[in-house]
């Protein structure tokens, strides 16, 4: 049976943080009707999805920790009652700490619920004020506890570096508190300010590239040390842990998002929908909210190969590339990623190539040279 | 009947209104109509036209009935209005009795003015002043007239003052036509005797070759002899250019202007300066002076984009049509793939061609940085010429190099005189003398390796001057010098494109500029990337593009991946506009650099 990943935007927040440039609306009467629109629209993908058994869903957002009880019975009721699932169907929420309950960690668990990503963002209290986050560290180790006692054994924790006034020093001090909550998985995001984020005034407070490159491979070694693998551009963690539903978009499986601003490829098709709210409401069909639609031609099917397999430590398989691209494309790209090996950019593995971390940093320039 | 016939030409210098008069010239004498007229109908090439300068000269027949109530044939060659073009020039004069010196009243005399009027006299022609653009506030006509009696020495008490922008006294230049430029002889009974002075290709007739007729006549069904070549050729069509096109007539005779075709393909079978007579009659002396144009400036010419090169090949071969001065052969650069070695007249020359490719043909290109030819003796005793830095010998081969030296005029407000002389010096200049044109300008003659002024001469000369200072400068000699052969190494590997030959004693200096200019230029890389200056293994100059450090889309939010690959294929859509030197990507601007060391 072939499978697929669920992912369901929650594009619903309190406050916008400082940083973020995610599409997300703050009008928390609109949710109600977006579950329940979410809901019936679901049903819409029984038929496409008939011969599909879903084993990854992925509650991201904006902010699904705002959903309460009713709201996780109300949506996973409506994806379990339709759709056949994985046993093993890996189930995640991302909740910020501060709002995450033992109620709501009870409904989400009672339909499969079994792994949370927590927004830690940092484990200093300054930090977290100067971009807007209205939780404590101490928020975050209780959201970890509450998780436990729910009976989650998968926790991952994000966190973002290069924070305006972080000292490399800082960042590991972070990044050490983050793993004594012992979380199975960490992410760890280099801050990105688009012109018109708030925090974007800060700019001239951000480390240098330099000293970020240093945060970002300081960081890699450290949490390797502690046992988190790096297999991510962005993430880790201990082995067994990998986010199997994120994994899906660097591997090139299928994977269907629902909501606005949501990205779905699914039979062949790269498609997303407006990340518009108010359309979503009123869309009477799947159609009426979509916002792009591409077929993947075999020749983008390579370069999506190079770009994606590239974020993974796992690295790219040459034998495959030679089979979607053939044999002088190959050549070509083993060429130019041999060349980078002696500047340690680069890594041999059993089947192709892989970035280290400090290549992982410099990967759009290295990606864009290979496609 | 016996014509009345006046050849002359306008000589100028640059932006001194010579075009304009021509205009109002044609305008006046009722050849042109008003309402046709486009601004500068002899200068018909675009970049003419913006640059204000005429690059090749035309030539057109005008009739004027005078005061005296007689009928003129007028004939007006227009000539190349630089120095690069000076062989040209001095063949159009040859065809002319008299010249008009259009000086500007508010600048005075200027280098070319000068240049231009010093060929007249050599060519004996009767030189005629005409003060232009009285009509500014700034006009000094009376100043202006003093000038050109104390430095050319010619009368210029009655020369008419006009305004070729208004139309201001134009009558006047037509009668000093009539009364002060004497008529041609007639020698109609001697053998043909014609001097080429232009010719153009055109499509349909062939090369449509413009001349004089000193002796003798031409008629169509004549078989002709080019004297230089010893080539023969049946004339197919006789006639005279008008202003908008060719009128054919049976014969033309001593004295006229006129064209002809003979079924010619290409223009190198047509050199100006050339003599043309009957094949069954000949004369039995050619002109004298004839010679080739003979580049002396020369740079690699490439498509910014390699797949090009067949455009730009196309592009030269048609430019060269109408230019056969302009020379040409395929050249390979490890570092810029295939493109032409071109050889130039001077720097205006090339900077024209250029510039024609870019905008005519819309090429983006790559140029490397212009050269000269050098002599060397080898050690082996041979002698050889050497244009390109790539095929220059190893320093232990060489007994003794010489390269060329000019002899630079350049006239300027006093005030500007220091600075002019330190950049002269800085270049390697010889002083040779200085004379005040007036209390407040100044005439510096030195002599200047040309070498030094390939790179940036003028633009270092107009921004020491405030744009006041004007040069021109003509070949002398060969002079011994101490060369070397400088190197420049990206990531280890020498870039040939950039290598050039340099003096010794300012090696080191221009070694620094560039790596600095380069250093600024390269983006940062995937690593750390040296550039260095060489000369002949030992590094002079050193500096380091530091390896990017960050280029990394750390999120990747809810599987958009469509947006992340567009970014990176705009990434790689930005590296097009690089050369893939080695490892190092180098943008384009980075050649162009550093041939603008002086910024």
């Amino acid at each position: 049976m072939n499978k697929i990943g669920l992912y369901f935007h929650v594009p619903f927040c309190r406050q916008k943080c400082a940083y973020c440039d995610f599409y997300s609306v703050t009008d928390p009467s609109l949710l109600a009707p977006y579950i329940e629109k979410s809901a019936e629209m679901l049903l819409l993908w029984r038929e496409p999805l008939k011969d599909y058994e879903i084993d990854t869903v992925y509650f991201g957002g904006g902010t699904p920790s705002l959903l309460e009880k009713e709201d996780w019975e109300r949506l996973l009721g409506a994806m379990r009652e339709n759709f056949s699932f994985a046993p093993d169907c890996e189930i995640t929420a991302e909740m910020n700490p501060e709002t995450v309950t033992a109620e709501k960690l009870a409904a989400f668990t009672a339909f499969g619920g079994n792994r949370l990503s927590l927004g830690m963002q940092s484990a200093n209290q300054t930090e977290l004020a100067r971009i807007g986050r209205k939780h404590s560290p101490a928020d975050c180790e209780r959201a970890v506890a509450l998780a436990r006692r729910a009976g989650i054994r998968n926790v991952s924790l994000d966190l973002i570096f290069a924070l305006p006034e972080q000292t490399e020093k800082g960042w590991l001090q972070n990044l050490e508190t983050a793993m004594s909550f012992s979380p199975e998985h960490l992410s760890f995001y280099c801050l990105t300010l688009a012109e018109h984020v708030p925090l974007y005034a800060q700019r001239s407070a951000l480390p240098s590239e330099e000293e970020q490159q240093k945060m970002y491979c300081s960081g890699i070694g450290l949490l390797e040390k502690h046992g988190y693998l790096q297999y991510e551009i962005s993430n880790a963690a201990r082995p067994g842990f990998e986010s199997r539903h994120n994994l899906k978009y660097w591997r090139r499986e299928e994977y269907l998002g629902i909501g606005p601003g949501a990205h779905s490829f699914f039979g062949g098709k790269r498609f997303s929908f407006a990340a518009d709210v108010h359309r979503f409401l009123t869309a009477k069909k799947w159609e009426d909210a979509l916002e792009t639609c591409e077929a993947v031609l075999p020749a983008d099917a390579a370069e999506e190969r190079i770009m994606l397999s590239l974020r993974l430590a796992e690295g790219l398989n040459l034998a495959g590339l030679e089979r979607e691209a053939g044999a002088e494309k190959r050549f070509l790209v083993e060429k130019k990623l041999s060349a980078l090996l002696p500047h340690g950019l680069c890594r041999k593995t059993e089947t192709g190539y892989a970035l280290t971390p400090k290549g992982f940093f410099v990967s759009n320039e290295i990606i864009s040279q290979l496609i | 009947m016996e014509k009345n016939i006046r050849n002359f030409c306008i000589i100028a210098h640059i932006d001194h209104g010579k075009s304009t008069l021509a205009d109002r010239i044609l305008e006046a004498t009722g050849t042109v109509e008003k309402r046709e007229m486009e601004e500068q109908v002899l200068d018909d090439m675009e970049l003419e036209r913006e640059r204000g300068i005429t690059i090749k000269a035309r030539a057109v027949s005008l009739s004027y009935r005078a005061d005296n109530g007689e009928d003129y044939e007028f004939n007006l060659i227009d000539t190349p209005g630089h120095v690069d073009f000076n062989y040209e020039v001095s063949r159009s004069l040859r065809a002319c009795e008299g010249a008009l010196l259009v000086v500007d009243a508010t600048q005075g005399i200027q280098a070319q003015t000068l240049a231009n009027a010093y060929l007249a006299v050599d060519n004996d022609l009767e030189i005629l002043p005409v003060i232009n653009k009285i009509d500014l506030p700034a006009a000094n006509p009376e100043k202006v007239k003093n000038e050109i009696e104390d430095v050319i020495g010619i009368p210029a008490k009655d020369a008419p003052e006009v305004s070729a922008k208004t139309g201001l006294n134009i009558h006047a230049v037509l009668e000093a036509i009539v009364h002060g430029i004497p008529a041609p002889k007639s020698e109609e009974e001697k053998p043909l005797k014609a001097l080429i002075f232009d010719s153009f290709y055109d499509s349909y007739k062939g090369v449509i070759v413009y001349f004089r007729v000193f002796e003798g006549k031409i008629s169509r069904g004549d078989r002709i002899r080019l004297m230089s070549t010893g080539a023969e050729f049946d004339v197919t069509e006789v006639g005279r250019m008008q202003t908008f096109g060719l009128s054919p007539c049976e014969s033309l005779a001593a004295g006229e202007v006129g064209y002809f075709t003979a079924s010619i393909k290409t223009l190198r079978e047509t050199r100006v300066g050339d003599t043309i007579t009957l094949a069954e009659n000949p004369t039995p002396v050619a002109f004298e002076g004839f010679q080739k144009a003979l580049p002396v400036v020369f740079s690699g010419i490439y498509p910014a984009d390699g797949a090009r090169y067949n455009d730009l090949r196309e592009a030269l071969e048609k430019l060269q049509l109408n230019d056969a001065s302009l020379s040409f052969e395929p050249e390979t650069s490890a570092a810029l793939g295939f493109g032409f070695r071109c050889g130039f007249l001077g720097l205006l020359h090339m900077e024209v061609i250029q510039e024609r490719l870019e905008r005519e043909f819309n090429l983006d290109l790559i140029t490397t940085a212009p050269s000269v030819i050098y002599r060397l003796q080898l050690t082996s005793g041979d002698t050889i010429e050497i244009d390109n830095p790539s095929n220059y010998p190893a320093a232990e081969n060489i007994a003794q190099a010489f390269e060329p030296v000019v002899r630079a005029s350049i006239i300027t407000p006093v005030e500007f005189v220091g600075g002019i002389m330190d950049l002269c010096q800085d270049r390697r200049g010889e002083f040779a003398d200085m004379k005040y044109i007036t209390p407040t300008r100044a005439e510096l003659h030195y002599k200047l390796p040309l070498n030094e002024i390939v790179y940036d001469f003028f633009d270092a000369l107009k921004s020491r001057s405030k744009g006041y200072a004007s040069f021109d400068y003509s070949h002398t000699e060969y002079a011994p010098a101490s060369l070397v052969k400088l190197d420049i190494l990206l990531n280890g590997d020498v870039v040939d494109a950039l290598s050039f030959i340099v003096h010794s004693e300012k090696a080191y200096p221009r070694a620094r500029r560039i790596v600095e200019k380069l250093k600024e230029n390269i983006p940062r890389q995937l690593f750390e990337i040296p550039v260095q200056a060489a000369i002949g293994g030992r590094v002079i100059a050193r500096e380091t593009v530091k390896a990017m450090r960050k280029d990394v889309l750390a999120k990747c939010y809810g599987g958009d991946i469509t947006r992340k690959k567009k970014l990176l294929e705009k990434q790689k859509e930005g590296k097009k506009k690089m050369r893939s030197l080695g490892s190092v990507e180098v943008p384009q601007e980075a050649f162009m650099a550093v041939l603008k060391l002086d910024e």
